[in-house]
């Protein structure tokens, strides 16, 4: 500045507008100036030393977004949060306004959102992958790899079947039935040193009406159909709502966690991962729930993959018969008891038989035959992904996609789905992506260098 | 019983670095009874962030420095008036 000073007919005069903050220690303003030559022509501008803003926009500090929205807008309301800052920056007056804050909060999760999205582009092209996530050659695939992922051994395996035989013994099960579930021994056991854990589930919140009134209420209520309305039309009605999909992938005593817009865009990042952290070369297990497309999805996405497989969560197999099963019994009492004797079949892997004992239920005890051919229709559909749970619980490998529910809840569920909380799909996306940020702990990284590292982070 | 003033100054100086290649120290430092000071890189002297998070690192310190003297002070005085007035 001075330099340019130092030439004949300059003068520096104010900018027209001053330069304003919202920072930890509260929002402020103050003067910049600009040098200008004898036609007014702006030849510096002071402006040009600090970060570009545009019109009216704040310019906000680390400090600023680490306490409002990475610490604050994750965890309560935009009220609370907005309050708090307020409060805690002693500026009740002229302190930052909660659509502000709002504002705010989403911009950062849409930037998280296309960081993953770029970063992972960068990492698939990096490794001989196209933008889509297939292998452009048999080595980025991995195919010429000569070792196969270690399994656990056959002794192992024998070990833990015979608990698993006695306690079949116990519970008085028929020997042919012994007989099936001793074949899951022949299936392939993972060694948890050689295995990745992919956890994938979609999480959804109410969704925001754009309008509101008596028209979209009641609509978006499902509820009270005018008087003249069909009612079948009330049936299909259903409240709109926001999605989100949810990654948690876990390798001995380590995880990490990515959130993103639809199935297909997370599977992606999960891919840049695993490729970042050169974990080709492993067994690559997913647990999901019975949601068939994703099911579908992952599939697809990962066909090229030799050592991929997929588990179908154990605790969504007893949730699915219980709830199928209570539209087709009479009654809680012989629900219960068929329900028992149907679980414990899918316990030990014995599906062909789970679905026998459907079809040989008396029918007296059958109130809608049409669900007791769903839910045979759901173990068909699922017949490759049910394993013996109770073979692999003995081997004290993972049965469940609970690390992910329980991700869904830290990173969606606690702050969003609240009573009365109704959210916009990108408001929605933008936390959810912010919140998944401090999880991993990487909330200083993405604000000093705008960089979420690919990297597992320490669990136990 | 009179009033009680509550002063605060603080000062962001540009200041020479002692030599080439010499850093400064790292962290907040205490230089007197109430004063702390941290230094900065010469480059950070328009880095907003770094300039709010280094006020902010000097000025806790020295509010609780602050509070602690004046609370100190008002305590011995207090019961130095009550034990002459016994």
């Amino acid at each position: 500045m001075l330099a340019v000073l130092a030439e004949p007919g300059l003068k520096v005069v104010r900018h027209a507008t001053e330069y304003q903050v919202d920072g930890e220690v509260g929002r402020f303003r103050f003067g910049t100036f600009d040098v200008v030559n004898l036609a007014d022509r702006v030849v510096f501008s002071g402006t040009t030393l600090l970060p570009q803003r545009q019109g009216r926009q704040w310019y906000q500090t680390w400090g600023f977004k680490e306490l409002a929205l990475l610490l604050g807008a994750t965890q309560r309301s935009y009220r609370k949060t907005a309050a708090y800052l307020n409060r805690h920056r002693r500026q009740a007056v002229g302190g930052t306004p909660l659509n502000t804050l709002r504002d705010a909060a989403e911009a950062e999760g849409a930037a998280v959102l296309n960081f993953l999205e770029n970063e992972s582009t960068r990492l698939l092209k990096c490794h001989g992958f196209s933008e889509e996530g297939t292998p452009l050659s048999d080595t980025a695939a991995g195919s010429t790899a000569k070792s196969l992922p270690a399994t656990l051994s056959r002794e192992k395996v024998g070990e833990a079947w015979r608990k698993v035989e006695e306690r079949m013994q116990k519970q008085q099960m028929s020997i042919s039935q012994i007989q099936q579930a001793a074949q899951q021994r022949e299936a392939v056991y993972e060694d948890p040193a050689e295995t990745v854990n992919i956890h994938v589930d979609d999480v959804c919140v109410k969704e925001q009406k754009e309008q509101r009134g008596n028209d979209h209420r009641s609509e978006a209520a499902g509820t009270s159909p005018s008087p003249g309305e069909d009612a079948s039309a009330k049936v299909e009605r259903k409240r709109p709502m926001a999605y989100n999909t949810v990654a948690r992938i876990e390798r001995e005593g380590q995880g990490f966690t990515l959130t993103g817009r639809s199935v297909l865009g997370v599977l992606r990042y999960v891919l840049a991962f695993i490729l970042q952290n050169r974990l080709l070369g492993q067994r690559w297990l997913f647990f999901t729930d019975g949601q068939r497309s994703l099911q579908n999805s992952i599939v697809t996405f990962f066909a090229w993959h030799r050592w991929m497989s997929l588990i179908l969560d154990w605790f969504h197999v007893g949730k699915k018969c219980r709830e199928e099963l209570s539209l087709a019994l009479k009654g809680r009492e012989i629900r219960n008891r068929h329900l028992k004797q149907i679980t414990r079949l899918l316990w030990y892997g014995l599906v062909s038989e789970a679905v026998e004992y459907l079809r040989n239920i008396p029918p007296g005890d059958i109130k809608s035959q049409a669900s007791l051919e769903r839910l045979a229709g759901y173990f068909e559909r699922n017949r490759t992904w049910i394993p013996s749970y109770a073979l692999r619980a003995s081997l004290e490998l993972p049965n469940s996609s609970n690390p992910v529910e329980r991700t869904n809840n830290l990173v969606t569920a606690s702050r969003q789905k609240k009573n009365g909380m109704s959210w916009s799909e990108p408001g929605s996306q933008a936390l959810t992506a912010l919140s998944a940020v401090v999880l991993n702990g990487h909330a200083t990284p993405w604000i000093r260098c705008r960089k979420i590292p690919f990297a597992f982070q320490q669990t136990t | 019983m009179g009033s009680c003033s509550i002063e605060v100054s603080i000062k962001v100086n540009m200041k020479p670095t002692q030599g080439p290649g010499v850093r400064p120290k790292a962290g907040v430092q205490q230089i007197g009874p109430g004063y702390f000071q941290i230094v900065l890189d010469g480059e950070k002297c328009l880095d907003i962030d770094a300039l709010e998070d280094g006020l902010l690192q000097a000025s806790f310190p020295a509010l609780r420095d602050g509070l602690a003297r004046h609370l100190e002070l008002e305590v011995k005085k207090s019961r130095a008036d009550a034990s002459c007035a016994s």
